[in-house]
């Protein structure tokens, strides 16, 4: 990826999952993995 | 989320121990910041991120023209360029980065997502891979699709089909004809 894209890429991914903005993660992990399946972390 | 997860039977429940985790997550976060409209915001998460921050009007013009689609990794070409058709648009994609990144073979099929800057193509991290030997069960999908260029209907069929490739994985006595159903 150009860094130009990557460093927004991680920049959106560090502030929409912060602990502030930690609903909007929650509602879009609701939506997506009710639609494709839950994932567990492997054991 | 361990208490959604005792609520999805509909949905084939979760697995044990998803030898994938690290790529669906990966594809979670692409579809979270591009696609998915967020309910609090009324809008995408990539729109108020533009908004807030300061990004260059050629990267955000390059962020928000991003495409999701269901990918077949065509060939290598002779500049040892990865070839992609998107299946979806009926356009072929070019890729910048070299064979090594990508982790596929050619004929495999994936839905995700690429974006162009600088009149470079390149494909972002989360893909969800599915075998070669499930395209003639998505030929019929794909060509009313194609007719109807509805982006939100795009969409859904690409979250189904990544729901129908899990529960593939965990159905393997189920004959694929029977899991890739899109009536």
């Amino acid at each position: 990826m150009h860094p130009d894209i990557a460093k927004h890429l991680d920049s959106i991914i560090s502030l929409y999952t912060s602990e502030k903005k930690q609903k909007h993660l929650l509602a879009g992990k609701d939506l997506y993995f009710t639609q494709t399946g839950w994932p567990q972390r492997r054991r | 989320m361990r208490e959604k997860i005792s609520t999805l039977p509909k949905q084939g429940g979760p697995n044990d121990e998803d030898e994938d985790y690290e790529s669906r997550i990966n594809s979670f976060y692409d579809w979270f910041i591009f696609d998915f409209h967020c309910p609090y915001l009324k809008k995408s998460i990539l729109q108020d991120y533009i908004e807030h921050h300061k990004v260059e009007d050629h990267v955000a013009k390059s962020l928000l023209t991003t495409t999701f689609s269901l990918f077949e990794f065509s060939k290598i070409n002779f500049r040892k360029k990865i070839v992609l058709e998107d299946l979806l648009h009926k356009k072929k994609v070019v890729l910048t980065q070299d064979k090594a990144n990508i982790g596929l073979i050619e004929k495999d099929l994936f839905v995700g997502h690429y974006l162009t800057y600088q009149g470079d193509n390149y494909l972002l991290s989360g893909l969800a891979a599915i075998s070669h030997e499930i395209r003639p069960y998505l030929t019929k999908e794909i060509k009313r699709l194609q007719k109807i260029n509805q982006i939100e209907e795009h969409k859904d069929f690409l979250l189904k089909l990544k729901f129908l490739r899990n529960k593939m994985k965990r159905y393997a006595h189920v004959h694929p004809k029977d899991i890739f159903q899109f009536n």
